[in-house]
């Protein structure tokens, strides 16, 4: 299935199928998000000519979402359960009484990039934290802004006034509905179509529907599992200095999840 | 600090909120087009409307259903207009519902979210 989400500025799906790569607004660290975009989110399914497959397709796509969901509340029960250990030389961590060596390949990363560490299998860590912190302090603290602003962009973009979505079979429109944030909706219906075709495109709405609500939730739960690690294991660059390593935490388990991995 | 970062995530959330409540009513809307071969230049054709809702937040709520005329003159509801509709009433109420139980779930301080 081909599944297009476009705002008039960028598209891709940087968090899979419920969030798209917003454009970077410049300038400073902006927590402003009541001015919505001009252009309307478009979500476009181009689903196949076969039937059966085009259902399977939008099948697939309903239970990602929905593991998607469940996994982000996954996520931070695991987060929960990490607990800072003192020793003489540096502080490590553990998953309860576990020691850190049997940490699960997401936390391992989590707690390597909290600690300024190189992620294994990357040339370069994407954002400083800790003792990458304390060396070039401004370096860490603005890529935290950037990750931060990023996330405040697409949080915009899924306010935008109105989201289009529409759903065509081999490039052909079924159906084309506008829903604006406090609910309105409008729905195109071309004549003609059989009760199978209907169905398929009210899933797609419901599925784009679902996706801006996931997109929501996992904003606030990355920000509050951000607030609380910062609390617990005293990170010295505080919440916002933790959020991208939080977000990359669930991307790793997404991933993984997609992959069919243990996560 | 976190704090500062709670409260700006909040901020914003509460706007969403405010501008959603404060919209008092909510219109679900339902046209149709009729499908013609495509013809060089021609404007692509204009959607009738079939069917409105109108809910309002009181309570009160206003639909205008689609029907047509039978040969001998009696009006008959479109069914499958009508349940196209329905189902769209049913998707909008929902969305809202669900979007405003997962921005509240931001504005809210921890340890007082509904579960």
């Amino acid at each position: 299935m081909e599944l297009n989400l476009c705002d008039g500025t960028a598209s891709g799906n940087a968090l899979d199928l419920w969030s798209s790569d917003a454009a970077t607004a410049s300038g400073a660290l902006s927590f402003d998000i009541a001015a919505p975009t001009d252009a309307p989110a478009l979500w476009q399914v181009n689903l196949p000519d076969d039937f059966a497959l085009a259902a399977s397709r939008l099948s697939d796509s309903e239970t990602s979402l929905q593991r998607s969901q469940q996994l982000l509340a996954a996520a931070a029960g695991r987060l929960e359960q990490l607990q800072p250990i003192a020793s003489d030389s540096a502080v490590s961590f553990a998953v309860g009484a576990e020691p850190d060596q049997d940490l699960l390949p997401p936390e391992r990363e989590l707690l390597a990039l909290l600690q300024g560490q190189t992620p294994p299998g990357e040339a370069q860590v994407s954002f400083g934290m800790g003792a990458d912190l304390a060396a070039a302090p401004m370096q860490g603290w603005e890529q935290a802004q950037q990750v931060f602003q990023s996330l405040m962009d697409k949080l915009r973009q899924s306010v935008a006034d109105s989201v289009l979505i529409e759903t065509r079979i081999a490039g052909r429109l079924l159906g084309r509905t506008v829903v604006s944030w406090a609910g309105d909706v409008q729905t195109v219906w071309p004549g003609g179509k059989t009760v199978e075709e209907v169905t398929l495109h009210q899933r797609t709405v419901a599925l784009a529907l679902k996706s801006r609500e996931t997109m929501l939730k996992m904003f606030a739960a990355s920000v509050q599992m951000a607030i609380s690690l910062a609390f617990r294991l005293a990170l010295p660059g505080g919440p916002l200095l933790a959020l991208p390593a939080v977000l990359r935490f669930i991307k790793q388990m997404l991933e993984l999840q997609s992959s069919r991995q243990p996560i | 600090m976190a704090n500062e970062l709670e409260n700006s995530i909040r901020k914003a959330a509460q706007k969403i909120v405010d501008t959603i409540q404060d919209a008092g009513e909510m219109t679900v809307e339902t046209y149709y087009t009729e499908v013609k071969p495509p013809q060089a230049g021609a404007a692509e054709p204009e959607p009738n409307l079939a069917a409105t809702t109108k809910v309002e937040w009181d309570g009160d709520s206003k639909t205008t259903i689609p029907m047509h005329q039978t040969a001998e003159g009696a009006f008959e509801v479109d069914t499958a207009l009508l349940e196209l509709h329905q189902r769209n009433v049913t998707t909008a109420t929902e969305y809202r519902t669900r979007l405003l139980h997962s921005l509240m779930s931001i504005v809210q301080p921890r340890g007082k979210q509904a579960p």
